[in-house]
């Protein structure tokens, strides 16, 4: 029974160390088409899922770590683009009152 | 200016893509750069590189000669205590001199990973200003840069030994095949020492 439970905490130790599957991998790919046919929101969801599971590793391998520092890169810059997309859409709503406000004063 | 004079932004990162409309484009391009280095021997060439011995060499620091003390010699006897006996980085002792290009021909010809070199000079009163500067000559990039300015008291040399050991933390596993932010150390006075990382 006890060498039982140690080959199932070894089997479940073996399956935990390695953060991403091929699986992973592959869904990574395909994120990244998403983020560069500009659909950032979708992307992001995944990327932070991904994120998790590497956090959520035991021991993650020199490849997750890498993984990691990428999907952190793609999160940061989606984080970047929405917030610009943002400031210039303000920015041109301000423009357009501007605009009315001079055409009712003058 | 205000929000970021308040917030103590002095960068704003990516203004000139911004400016451009060439943000997304850029970043795209970035993380396709990122991508390429995924590729597992790639990432065993990594980890080779970062075990290899490395070699450390010395460019002659700028030097105030009202200055009595040779802080050259201080970093370089350090390091060597530091480093030496731990058989991990080789280190050429004789210090650099001439034209920068020269030196950087030098380094190359001569496979060297890292150079460090620095200046120091008297500011009001006691006060000096030393700073150090370890950079990797074949991508020529700057990867630490510190910065004291203070009078020469012993709290001067504390903050000198911990950076000599951050430098000795960092370097051993070094290697230029990977993104390695800059590390800005900066001790002003009585304030601690800070640690920046400035990213490219």
């Amino acid at each position: 029974m006890k060498k039982l439970a140690s080959i199932l905490l070894f089997i479940i130790i073996i399956n935990i160390t390695y953060a991403l599957s091929d699986q992973d991998l592959k869904e990574l790919e395909d994120t990244n088409q998403l983020f560069y046919n500009n659909k950032y929101e979708e992307s992001l969801a995944i990327y932070t899922k991904v994120l998790n599971k590497i956090n959520e590793s035991i021991k993650p391998e020199p490849a997750d770590l890498k993984t990691k520092e990428i999907v952190t890169f793609a999160i940061e810059s989606i984080g970047l683009i929405l917030k610009t997309r943002e400031i210039l859409n303000k920015t041109r709503e301000a423009l357009t009152l501007e605009e009315k406000k001079y055409k009712v004063c003058y | 200016m205000i929000i970021s004079k308040r917030n103590n932004i002095d960068k704003v990162p990516y203004s000139k893509y911004i400016v451009n409309s060439t943000l997304e484009e850029v970043l795209k391009q970035k993380l396709r750069q990122k991508m390429d280095l995924l590729a597992p021997q790639f990432l065993d060439k990594i980890e080779k590189d970062k075990k290899r011995k490395k070699k450390l060499g010395f460019y002659s620091f700028t030097k105030d000669p009202t200055i009595d003390f040779d802080f050259q010699t201080i970093i370089i006897d350090n390091l060597l205590n530091l480093l030496e006996p731990k058989k991990i980085i080789n280190i050429q002792q004789r210090v650099m001199e001439g034209k920068w290009e020269n030196v950087i021909e030098e380094t190359k010809e001569k496979n060297i990973d890292f150079i460090i070199t620095g200046s120091y000079k008297k500011e009001v009163g006691e006060i000096i200003s030393f700073n150090l500067v370890i950079i990797d000559p074949l991508i020529n990039k700057t990867l630490i840069e510190a910065k004291i300015i203070m009078p020469l008291t012993k709290e001067f040399f504390y903050s000198l030994d911990r950076i000599i050991a951050i430098i000795e933390k960092n370097l051993l596993n070094y290697s230029r095949l990977e993104e390695f932010n800059t590390i800005m150390l900066t001790k002003k006075g009585d304030e601690r020492l800070k640690t920046r990382n400035k990213r490219g």
